[in-house]
């Protein structure tokens, strides 16, 4: 029953953003689009992307896409972005995620402003043009050009104005902002040196890693269970509403609708938080996995291999305990 | 009229086993290939022949950059078989998803996302082991869909 009701909302998310829908402009290199629907294929100038689709450049790859009216977004090489949309305030808001990588936002008379996540990290933009890069590690860096940002860490915020920058580790508030002379930041060794912090300390950020995930496995449970109570309480009402013989137009809109409408939010915020989970697994833990093991393949009894695979099952554990029951075969 | 339907159910017999037997022979080259570069060093073939999504041990990777990363990563380990051996190649099953992870994700996979004419091919060397996922792309060619290392 929750897979059909699922499977509703996901059939309607994408003619509901029409609105507010991304065209591929400019392709360089390696770019791919992953469905919500699980289909993933090369992009193409011209093709849209949608709400719960996820945009996968190679090390080769760069992007740029034009969101609604004259607003742009850039994807640098070896970068996950997802594309997504949560319900807040009784509102649906858009989410663009930076999982990995760099991405370049310049924002111009949305409808909607949208929010900006990093696994470590949510901004809230006011017409603007900015910079946002997660490295592996899950640091994430924040670089305003214009208008303000306001970066959210921990419960800590700072209100970047313009040529000001943050970076905010993952799990700890934001770090001192700084002021960015132009041209001054390089990106590509930023990233590099907070790959780097990886490498130097494996265990403890794929610890931190999974202290990210289960905070997000309580989001989405505390969603989840709303969405179970909201469910019964709509089930009582439509009940209520075969027996009435008067008024049920207005009965429907006045008890049914609203709680279709919550239950519908309930279901698309506890799904934010499951693929939040997944784009972390299926996106760091992997790039982690794949330099570990190839790391320590001729030594694989090393302590240090062996720590980072007890912690590497311990992510993978609770993941598969409680983020997959949130998942459907699409998502994979 | 049954003769021409038994006729028509032979060849299409005939053709559906031909294209198993010629794209398991591909496959089996392709492994034979990918051997050998590994045995020369060479890190860059197997790469150019891979594709996305890609299963590495128990990871579903999707992005072409971390499928670059393994094979550098594999390069850069000094990773070798000596005296390679392919010691089987058989069609995917679903059954498979067991011997990378056993996974609701993975056995997803499996079940829905493994084309058609898809193999694994079993190369053994001397201390260390590979299995690779094999399959037919859109251009009808043999791409690395997976792989699997290990010692014996």
């Amino acid at each position: 029953m929750i897979n059909k009701f699922i499977l509703l909302i996901l059939l309607f998310i994408p003619t509901a953003i029409c609105a507010q829908q991304s065209l591929f402009d400019y392709l360089e290199g390696d770019v791919r689009i992953k469905r919500s629907s699980g289909e993933m294929f090369e992009a193409s100038l011209g093709d849209y992307i949608y709400i719960g689709d996820s945009v996968i450049t190679g090390y080769d790859g760069y992007a740029e896409l034009t969101l609604g009216n004259s607003s742009k977004i850039s994807i640098d090489k070896e970068t996950v972005f997802r594309y997504s949309q949560k319900e807040q305030q009784k509102e649906k808001r858009n989410i663009f995620l930076v999982v990995l990588g760099k991405i370049g936002f310049k924002f111009d008379k949305l409808l909607q402003e949208p929010e900006i996540r990093t696994p470590a990290t949510i901004a809230g933009i006011r017409g603007t043009e900015f910079t946002v890069i997660t490295a592996l590690d899950g640091t994430s860096l924040f670089i305003v050009d214009e208008g303000a940002v306001s970066v959210e860490s921990e419960g800590t915020m700072v209100v970047l104005e313009q040529l000001e920058g943050v970076e905010v580790p993952i799990g700890e508030t934001p770090g001192e902002k700084f002021d960015v002379l132009v041209g001054q930041i390089d990106y590509d060794s930023w990233l590099d040196e907070n790959n780097e912090n990886f490498y130097k300390d494996p265990i403890n950020t794929i610890k931190d890693m999974t202290l990210k995930l289960e905070d997000f496995v309580n989001e989405a449970d505390s969603f989840f269970m709303l969405y179970e109570r909201n469910s019964e309480d709509l089930s009582s009402k439509r009940e209520e509403l075969k027996d009435k013989t008067e008024d049920r137009e207005d009965f429907y809109k006045s008890e049914v609708f609203p709680r279709e409408l919550e239950t519908g939010n309930n279901i698309l915020n506890y799904r934010f938080f499951a693929l939040s989970s997944l784009s972390l697994r299926r996106h760091v833990i992997s790039e982690m996995y794949v330099h570990m093991k190839t790391k320590y393949l001729l030594d694989l009894e090393n302590p240090l291999y062996q720590s980072f695979l007890s912690e590497y099952e311990k992510f993978l554990r609770i993941y598969e305990q409680s983020v997959v029951k949130y998942l459907v075969e699409s998502d994979i | 009229m049954l003769k021409k339907i038994i006729l028509i159910f032979f060849v299409c017999l005939f053709i559906f086993s031909s294209c198993s037997t010629i794209y398991k022979n591909r496959s089996e080259r392709v492994a034979e290939q990918v051997a050998s570069s590994i045995v020369q060093g060479d890190f860059e073939h197997p790469f150019n022949s891979s594709t996305v999504p890609f299963i590495f041990d128990g990871e579903i990777l999707i992005s072409m950059s971390t499928v670059s990363n393994l094979w550098k990563g594999l390069e850069k380990s000094t990773f070798t078989l000596h005296s390679p051996v392919i010691t089987s190649i058989t069609p995917i099953d679903e059954t498979d998803y067991l011997m990378f992870r056993d996974s609701w994700e993975m056995k997803v996979f499996f079940s829905e996302q493994i084309p058609q004419y898809a193999y694994k091919a079993q190369i053994e060397g001397i201390e260390k082991e590979m299995l690779l996922l094999l399959y037919r792309n859109d251009d009808k060619e043999i791409a690395i869909m997976g792989l699997m290392v290990g010692n014996k």
